[in-house]
């Protein structure tokens, strides 16, 4: 697949055109991922709701039947289930990790090995982030290993 | 899949040392010994019930001193793992001091040696994974992505 970036004029809309002869699965996947990109996740706060674009969340984390979206340094709740919010960004940069967490690869500075197989994402703003096991090698997977 | 490759990585570390550890033994204190195959056997099991250890560490976030307690209680059950099935199978006497104390130190060594050996190999593979995280996170790099860049005018 040949891929074309062209620089555009400032002001406009950012525009992604595909051409192809059709539109296979893998095609479909790439849509969705970019369009998930796109759509801005509504979050609570203090009872205030927020716009968060999907690029700047470092990591979701389930705790107690509540889901969070972590930022550089602010927390905010989010009203989707974390299964929900796997199958939204399936493809894109975020990745189940452990059976409460999901991570924005974007945002992971180092990985280190930890105890009992299991791996330790280093976030970008300095928190930890356990890699579980069985999660281990779908990230493998997803880096091309 | 990959999760059994994990595991089997670390069977077979510990087996090796394992059989090592039988030879020393059984040359200090049953050098006259006739081992018959169930050793085999014994060691082979002995050396999966060891590398089960590894599911004591939870699959969530544990703070630095928790971390040291389960690798302690990692370090009790391979313990027990080894002197419950050497009292078992009749390995050394109970009763044998400079026996129970040749136990307590092989496990240690094979112990330490394991937990090295594993540790190195789950470094080169965070090694390997930051690599391609690089990669991952900036794909736009000389000979992989044709880039075409041009002004639009």
């Amino acid at each position: 697949m040949k891929i074309t970036i062209m620089d555009w004029e400032d002001g406009k809309e950012d525009e992604i055109i595909i051409r192809c002869r059709h539109v296979d699965e893998q095609l479909l996947k790439l849509v969705y991922a970019l369009k998930a990109g796109q759509e801005k996740l509504t979050a609570v706060r203090d009872g205030k709701f927020f716009q968060i674009a999907p690029g700047s969340v470092y990591y979701f984390e389930a705790v107690d039947n509540k889901v969070f979206l972590y930022l550089e340094t602010e927390v905010y709740e989010i009203k989707l289930k974390l299964y929900e919010l796997e199958k939204r960004f399936a493809g894109t940069d975020f990745l189940r990790v452990s059976k409460s967490v999901i991570l924005n690869l974007a945002k992971v500075k180092d990985i280190s090995p930890s105890f009992g197989g299991r791996f330790e994402a280093d976030m970008k703003n300095g928190e930890k982030i356990m890699i579980s096991r069985q999660y281990v090698a779908a990230l493998k997977e997803k880096l091309g290993l | 899949m990959k999760q059994i490759k994990s595991l089997l990585f670390t069977f077979v570390c510990v087996t090796t040392c394992v059989v090592f550890a039988t030879a020393c033994f059984t040359t200090v204190f049953w050098p006259q010994a006739v081992l018959g195959t169930e050793i085999l056997w014994q060691i082979l099991l002995v050396s999966f019930l060891c590398s089960m250890g590894i599911f004591i560490y939870p699959e969530r976030e544990v703070e630095g001193k928790k971390t040291l307690l389960l690798v302690f209680l990692h370090y009790l059950e391979v313990n027990a793992v080894v002197l419950g099935c050497g009292i078992w199978f009749e390995w050394f006497y109970i009763d044998n001091p400079a026996m129970v104390i040749g136990m307590v130190v092989m496990i240690l060594f094979i112990f330490v040696l394991v937990s090295y050996v594993v540790w190195k190999d789950a470094k080169r593979m965070a090694a390997l994974m930051n690599e391609k995280l690089r990669e991952y996170q900036n794909p736009e790099r000389p000979g992989e992505v044709e880039d075409k860049k041009s002004k639009n005018s």
